[in-house]
């Protein structure tokens, strides 16, 4: 049946249409022409064919071309189209001489935080952003990328380009598990060129280190959410009366407020996970951090977060956890202190008590603003019942119902952002500072251990990890168009194990070379120390420099070192350290980079 | 198979909400933009060729459009589609045009006009041929999805669309 259809397309014959009509047409002079995708100061069927190629992408699409989306809407269609028709024929306008703007960061880190990064040997993304600069098209064929290291089993100076996905925007590669990069500064040379042929080059400068203490969520993370400690209030557990100071539940009917509790519970637990990269029931996404969140206690190795109450802080305290820089501590208690640290929802109200939508979700079921809460409305046995159908209910029951489910709503988002930003903390965020020893985390009031521009500023952006009292009541529940918090990609970077912070990596030098020790052999006893000189190259001031020896089971420092200059050094040998025998040489610049001379240093 | 009898009765309810709007129009008011599938016959014989175009009536010129279309394939099977020359000036639609033959949709139809001024008044931008298949009854042809863009790449403001009926006889 496929065979029976037949219809008509552009073949390479009927190209010659189009460049008939551009020897017809006149075009404005001086200016670059809409639609002139290929830069040559005319709109004509070269870019009709490259049009073609772009057509039906929308951002986002491995397809999508910004030079094509004529009406900038973030799609390439027929709108497109037509303003390119309009265009069709036009000559005169300028040759296109911007060369496209070409971006290499790392686990897509932006431009202004991607200075100098320190990756893992295996795991992290190598990213190119790619901009036509309002030039013609990004000719994706033309991308070239080499590094001066070997990459696995690719060999420093190969072409790269294959390992990538490529598209009109963006590069990635992901370096394969086993890739096992050298521990060293690494360079990439990148290249593209649009259509117009204008090329950009770059050049790109990361270390790899491992990491010190082993990835951070380089074991599964368990996160148990204790919504059963009574720290703050009274009578009941905590949770409970909060859920009754928003009138999502009321002790009058104690069968309902069960159901609510535990209704509110697997709400929050479901919506903490998508912060995670996780699905509502836990498993994991495409790209998803190594951490869970349970709610009830667990075997094994856990750090537990109780949610629930005022804290002893005062009462705009909406949550507190201790930052772990690196998530040494796999069990931590963040429900001590008297009520210092966890999540307190009754600062809600002090937080937001005034914004609209909060009146808007709050108000019709919280007494004290003349509302009836869960358990107290004659219809509230038929409207929380797990078997509710809104199909079939009368209006009465689904006003009251929709009443609920928006406050449910409401308060389960808000509660699962707070307990995502405060278990941030607990996994290491913000490490303080610039990379590679931080995460840009702020150091002072209200921003420590908060995220901050590099300089210094609180983002403008919706991350997670902003200082809590930047947030508004539509930001935590992702109301009236305001998307919900994320991760900032640093963050996320650093939550998936794709970035060492390692704070001896001060910049990207070279690896250090030894030539030589000197005198070689040493002679000790007598006398009982004597200097050596290390000859070499790449020496940052002030290296280690050890003796290694299959027989001792612990390396024998040198003493007294002294950077001369890159190309030397002199330390102090002493013959209680370093019994005779022959010596391999390890010189360990402070960034971590180490070389070693074996059986460099003979000693008698 | 049942999807296409879904697909019918879509259709089945965009042509009475169709005809409302037809009827307004024609109480007097403003000039309006139209697409309406235009058949050389609307009874024809089961296992016959018929053709169906695609009208446009814009009080403004049109530089390009997308279209797609919608069928019962238990009833009518697709054999060609081609620009029409009232619109095309090159032979050719922009972009190969996308038929799926089991759910009975065809889309991606893409054409413009290269330079100069659009296509205004009443015009057709395709052609259509179909093989009526051997179930007697009658099944409707109808627009689905895209649009008309103008010169600076705007849409109209309101399109109406108008589908066909198509009778097939034993």
């Amino acid at each position: 049946m496929f065979a029976a259809l037949r219809s008509l397309v552009r073949s390479p014959t009927n190209l010659s249409i189009g460049l008939a009509l551009v020897l017809c047409a006149a075009g404005a002079s001086g200016a670059a022409l809409l639609g002139d995708l290929d830069g040559d100061g005319a709109i004509d069927a070269a870019d009709e064919a490259l049009l073609v190629g772009y057509y039906g992408a929308a951002q986002g699409d491995s397809n999508f071309e910004p030079a094509a989306d004529l009406n900038h809407d973030g799609r390439v269609d027929f709108h497109d189209l037509a303003l390119f028709g309009t265009g069709f024929g036009a000559t005169g306008g300028d040759q296109d001489t911007t060369p496209p703007d070409l971006l290499v960061t790392l686990n897509d880190i932006p431009d202004d935080m991607n200075d100098l990064l320190v990756v893992p040997p295996e795991g992290f993304q190598i990213t190119l952003l790619l901009d036509s600069a309002g030039g013609s098209a990004i000719d994706t064929s033309s991308l070239s990328l080499v590094s001066d290291q070997d990459i696995g089993t690719y060999a420093a100076g190969t072409e790269l380009r294959p390992r990538f996905q490529v598209t009109p925007t963006r590069a990635a590669w992901k370096i394969p598990a086993g890739s096992e990069l050298a521990r060293t500064t690494h360079y990439l040379q990148a290249s593209i060129a649009d259509v117009a042929g204008n090329i950009t080059e770059v050049s790109y400068g990361f270390a790899v280190r491992d990491f010190a203490y082993g990835p951070p969520l380089g074991n599964l993370q368990t996160i148990f959410l204790d919504f059963g400690q009574d720290r703050s209030l009274g009578p009941e557990i905590d949770f409970l009366e909060d859920l009754r100071s928003f009138g999502l539940s009321s002790s009058a009917d104690p069968a309902i407020e069960s159901l609510m509790r535990d209704r509110l519970v697997g709400e929050i637990v479901a919506r903490v996970h998508p912060y995670y990269g996780r699905n509502s029931d836990g498993s994991p996404g495409p790209d998803a951090a190594n951490v869970v969140f349970i709610d009830t206690a667990p075997g094994g190795t856990y750090s537990r977060l109780c949610v629930g109450g005022e804290s002893s802080l005062g009462a705009a305290f909406l949550g507190a956890a201790t930052m772990d820089v690196n998530n040494m501590n796999e069990s931590q208690d963040e429900c001590g202190g008297g009520a210092i640290f966890g999540i307190f929802p009754q600062a809600l109200d002090n937080l937001w008590g005034g914004d609209a939508e909060f009146q808007a979700s709050f108000d019709p079921l919280m007494a004290s603003h003349g509302g009836t809460p869960v358990g107290e409305d004659p219809l509230d046995t038929v409207v929380t019942a797990p078997t509710f159908d809104p199909g079939s209910a009368t209006v009465e029951e689904l006003t009251r119902w929709g009443v609920i489910e928006n406050a449910v709503d409401a308060f389960a988002q808000t509660i699962a952002s707070v307990i995502a930003h405060e278990s941030g903390h607990l996994l290491g965020l913000v490490a303080h500072g610039p990379t590679p020893a931080g995460l840009y985390g702020g150091t002072t009031a209200a921003k420590t251990d908060h995220n901050v521009t590099p300089s210094g500023a609180s983002p403008s952006e919706n991350y997670l990890m902003n200082a809590g009292g930047t947030f508004s009541f539509n930001e935590m529940t992702g109301r009236n168009g305001s998307p919900l918090p994320v991760f900032r990609v640093l963050n996320w970077a650093y939550l998936r194990d794709r970035l060492v912070l390692n704070s001896q990596v001060t910049g990207l030098y070279p690896p250090p070379q030894i030539s030589s020790a000197s005198p070689n052999p040493l002679e000790l006893d007598p006398p009982v120390s004597a200097q050596i000189t290390i000859s070499g190259d790449e020496f940052v001031e002030t290296p280690w420099i050890d003796l290694l020896q299959e027989d001792l089971p612990t390396p024998r420092p040198l003493q007294n070192v002294i950077f001369v200059d890159p190309q030397t050094l002199q330390a102090t040998a002493n013959m209680y350290v370093v019994p005779a025998g022959v010596y391999d040489v390890r010189v360990t610049n402070p960034d971590g980079q180490e070389v070693t001379l074996v059986d460099g240093l003979e000693v008698q | 198979m049942r999807a296409g009898r879904a697909t019918t009765t879509r259709l089945a309810f965009l042509a009475l909400a169709l005809r409302g709007l037809l009827g307004a129009d024609c109480g007097g008011g403003e000039s309006k933009t139209w697409v309406a599938l235009v058949p050389d016959v609307n009874t024809v014989g089961t296992f016959s060729l018929f053709t169906v175009d695609v009208a446009v009536t814009s009080p403004k010129p049109v530089q390009a459009f997308e279209l797609g279309l919608q069928w019962d394939p238990e009833m009518v099977l697709p054999v060609d589609v081609a620009p029409h020359p009232d619109f095309d000036d090159d032979g050719a639609f922009f972009t190969s045009p996308h038929f799926d033959l089991m759910a009975g949709t065809l889309d991606r139809v893409v054409d413009l006009r290269h330079g100069g001024p659009g296509a205004e008044g009443n015009f057709r931008i395709a052609t259509l041929q179909f093989l009526a298949l051997g179930h007697p009854g009658s099944t409707i042809i109808g627009p689905t999805g895209g649009g008309l863009a103008r010169a600076d790449g705007s849409e109209p403001s309101a399109v109406n669309v108008v589908p066909v009926t198509i009778t097939i006889e034993p």
